[in-house]
């Protein structure tokens, strides 16, 4: 809270959003504790810490990793009203948690009720080419629909894994100073704002 | 792929268990009912926003919060930034913890541990129970109103009591003003008769036809039977000293309770047959937050203990925001209620994978567990207390427990491998027969390597930098506290004052008294909301000076370290 969000820098607030199996929970424990965790354990929700150096800066990043299952909408809520930024994760080998990207991007929307809202797109498992079946075409398509970043990950590799988080780190950080420009009555970034009025 | 599909129903299972609450559907509907409200109120938004330049927008919010404010107060509000109003004013409105059933007030605000009791009834026994028992005020002296108002506030919009919002009469009233307010009898409407019958009978039948109606109680309604008759024996054990007999406490609980003396002479007199698994124990909430290294050196029952609680807290979070209370505190309240779950799930999950003979197959592991974090939760009064009974959650008397933690466990809800130790413990091997415990040894090499005795040093010289940065604190503390308890004193001497005045000109004219009494009853709340952020304020220092301390405490360390 404020007392470490004073002593130890800023604090950016992550959600891990995707359906079940996709590798939300072993993308944060790599990120987290550099570890890859084989077997699959449902996750109802769980929170983690981290100091880490943002472009020479000291912050925190908070990773609030969720569970896939629509029973858990409703704590799932109270999460996303709090989160600053998404990482909507889908497997490449699983067209079925593609499609569900669609679904929890508009979940959040409804939630936060921002277009531009820090979020990545993530297809991960990249490792597992070979089983590739949701195209790259397809996946940038929709990352460019959504006007988000896509990057392919490898939670077993590690390959991307620091590069999602520090990005949507920096989305946030970014954000976070266009709205404190917003409030000093900063031109651009209210610009920026009614393209989101005029877009919802 | 059948991996995958068990693994589905593991999340069902897991799904159905975290259910909050049964209301669940009536609360979605509440739920549906504040997104569209606030759907209007971002049609609103919009609106203004072309209108009017942001920061006058800001402005505009400002100020119409001052006039809620004003209207709800009618008096000039001292606050005007910051606070998160519509809580403070509303959650215990909306969801008030007196005057309704039982079951709803414990899952409102509840104690967090296994005793299923709501925490105002906690708070009220073990305060008497700890400065009460041999006062001649216990269950005699008539409340100080306006405190016991105060108190009941705070209870109310679940903000934090300190030692001096409570006294013995103002614990016993509340007590007394909890139970009377319930909307049917603790016994419950349907066993109530029943049991003034079986306590009319004659022994021997007697004792079975009670037990076998205390038996059919609800698990709320046995908790609260249990403890208050539990402590109300303690009062009467002392009576040598605060003259306390069962008429006494007929006179003043009676009414509320609405038993016959019979009975409730019947069940106090009998409380060891009644309630042989109840054992009063001081309340010990929630850690708001992990000290430092208290993970590593908590032991496992400490840690399971302490995940029921923290889940426990999230699911009342929950349900709170879930009814619509939402606001940055609680937002920031929940975050961290969930890293402490994550964290004490993970130090289990690596406490029993390291006490494990061979690894089992990742699924049985899994399952395991998940069996057996939610039924300590679910444990409820019936279960012993053991593992509540520990006074004092400062890491000192933590560390002094360490050596002589084994207990035997014979909580049936443990399953075995909970039941073996820590590794840390393996550095006292002689204790322990059980072959985990010596399983636990051979895989934590690492604890062996270490010098004992350097080690032994370590922690001794650490408690003792500890003891004395907290006796500091302490004094501090107690210094503060006085001087508080000397405010609240003149404060209060003013107040009686002017209730003197008050009723003087009441027997005048009756018109503005009404008045009076309304805008009394508005200051009342006025102040109990500065209290209660006051009280958030007090709670955040404190938590940064026991942070200070902590790192005091390694900085020391580090030096002795350093020069040795
Ligand atoms: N090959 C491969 N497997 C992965 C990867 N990420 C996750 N997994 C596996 O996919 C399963 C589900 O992962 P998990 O993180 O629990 O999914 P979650 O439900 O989204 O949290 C686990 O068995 C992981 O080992 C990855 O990048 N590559
Ligand atoms: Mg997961």
């Amino acid at each position: 809270m404020s007392r470490k969000a004073g002593a130890q820098g800023t604090l950016h607030k992550v959600i891990m959003v995707g359906s079940g199996g996709v590798g939300k929970s072993a993308l944060t424990l790599q990120f987290m504790y550099d570890e890859f965790v084989e077997d699959y354990e449902p996750t109802k929700a769980d929170s983690y810490r981290k100091k880490v150096v943002l472009d020479g800066e000291e912050v925190q990043i908070d990773i609030l990793d969720t569970a896939g299952q629509e029973d858990y909408a409703a704590i799932r809520d109270n999460y996303f009203r709090s989160g600053e930024g998404f990482l909507c994760v889908f497997s490449i080998t699983e067209p079925e948690s593609f499609d569900a990207t669609q679904d929890f991007r508009e979940q959040i929307l409804r939630v936060k009720n921002d277009e531009n809202i820090p979020f990545l797109l993530v297809g991960n498992k990249s490792d597992l080419a070979d089983k590739r079946r949701v195209p790259l075409d397809a996946c940038r398509e929709r990352a460019a629909a959504w006007r988000v970043p896509y990057v392919e990950t490898s939670a077993k590799t590690r390959d991307n894994v620091d590069k999602v988080f520090f990005d949507l780190m920096r989305e946030i950080r970014s954000r976070k100073s266009d709205d404190s420009r917003a409030l000093n009555g900063d031109v651009r970034a209210k610009k920026r704002r009614r393209i989101k009025c005029a877009i919802l | 792929m059948h991996h995958l599909r068990s693994v589905f129903w593991k999340e069902k299972e897991e799904k159905a268990k975290f259910k909050l609450e049964s209301k669940e559907k009536l609360k979605d509907d509440k739920k549906e009912k504040v997104k569209e409200e606030k759907k209007e109120k971002v049609k609103e938004k919009e609106k203004e926003k072309d209108k009017v330049k942001e920061k006058d927008k800001e402005k505009i919010k400002e100020k119409d919060k001052d006039k809620k404010e004003k209207k709800l107060t009618k008096i000039p509000s001292t606050v005007t930034s910051g606070v998160p109003f519509e809580e403070i004013f509303t959650l215990g409105v909306a969801l008030p913890i007196f005057g309704v059933p039982l079951q709803q007030s414990v899952e409102r605000a509840r104690c967090h541990d296994d005793t299923g009791l709501p925490l105002v009834v906690r708070d009220s026994i073990d305060y008497l129970q700890a400065h009460g028992l041999k006062s001649n005020q216990i269950y005699r002296s008539e409340p100080d109103k306006i405190k016991l108002q105060q108190l009941r506030k705070l209870y109310t919009d679940r903000g934090a009591a300190f030692p001096y919002h409570w006294d013995i009469p103002v614990a016993c009233a509340i007590l007394k003003n909890f139970i009377s307010e319930l909307p049917e009898s603790i016994l419950t409407q349907e066993l109530h008769g029943q049991f003034e019958q079986a306590a009319a009978i004659a022994e021997p039948q007697r004792e079975s036809a009670v037990v076998a109606l205390i038996g059919r109680l609800p698990q709320h309604n046995h908790a609260l039977v249990a403890w208050l008759c539990c402590h109300l024996r303690a009062v009467l054990d002392n009576e040598q000293y605060n003259h306390v007999n069962i008429q006494t406490i007929m006179t003043s609980l009676g009414p509320a309770l609405g038993m016959s003396q019979n009975l409730l002479a019947y069940l106090i007199a009998n409380k060891d047959k009644l309630f042989p698994d109840v054992k009063l124990t001081r309340y010990v909430p929630p850690l708001q937050s992990l000290p430092a290294d208290w993970i590593d050196r908590a032991s496992e029952s400490e840690l399971s203990t302490e995940l029921g609680k923290q889940e426990s807290l999230l699911r009342q979070i929950h349900a709170e925001m879930h009814a619509g209370f939402i606001t940055a505190a609680r937002d920031h309240q929940l975050w961290e209620a969930q890293r402490i779950v994550t964290q004490l799930k993970r130090k289990l999950r690596s406490v029993q994978k390291s006490v494990e003979p061979t690894s089992l197959p990742s699924q049985h592991l899994s399952v395991d567990e998940h069996q057996t974090i939610p039924s300590i939760e679910e444990t409820n009064a019936q279960t012993n207390e053991q593992t509540i009974e520990q006074e004092d959650i400062t890491p000192t008397s933590q560390s002094c427990d360490v050596p002589d933690v084994k207990e035997p466990s014979n909580d049936p809800t443990f399953p075995v491998d909970f039941e073996s130790q820590k590794p840390q413990e393996a550095v006292f091997p002689v204790e322990f027969e059980d072959t985990f415990a010596f399983e636990a040894k051979e895989t934590e090499p690492e604890s062996q390597e270490k010098p004992k005795l350097s080690e032994k040093e370590l922690k001794v010289l650490r408690l003792q930098l500890e003891n004395a940065e907290y006796l500091q604190l302490k004094s501090l503390l107690q210094a503060k506290i006085n001087s508080e308890q000397f405010e609240i004193v003149k404060l209060r001497s003013h107040v009686a004052l002017k209730n003197k005045q008050d009723n003087l000109q009441n027997k005048e004219k009756d018109n503005s008294s009404q008045e009076d009494q309304e805008l009394k009853q508005k200051l009342m709340k006025e102040n109990a909301m500065l209290e209660q952020k006051r009280l958030n304020l007090i709670n955040q220092i404190f938590q940064e000076r026991v942070a200070c301390v902590q790192l005091k405490i390694e900085l020391a360390m580090n030096e002795i370290m350093s020069k040795s």
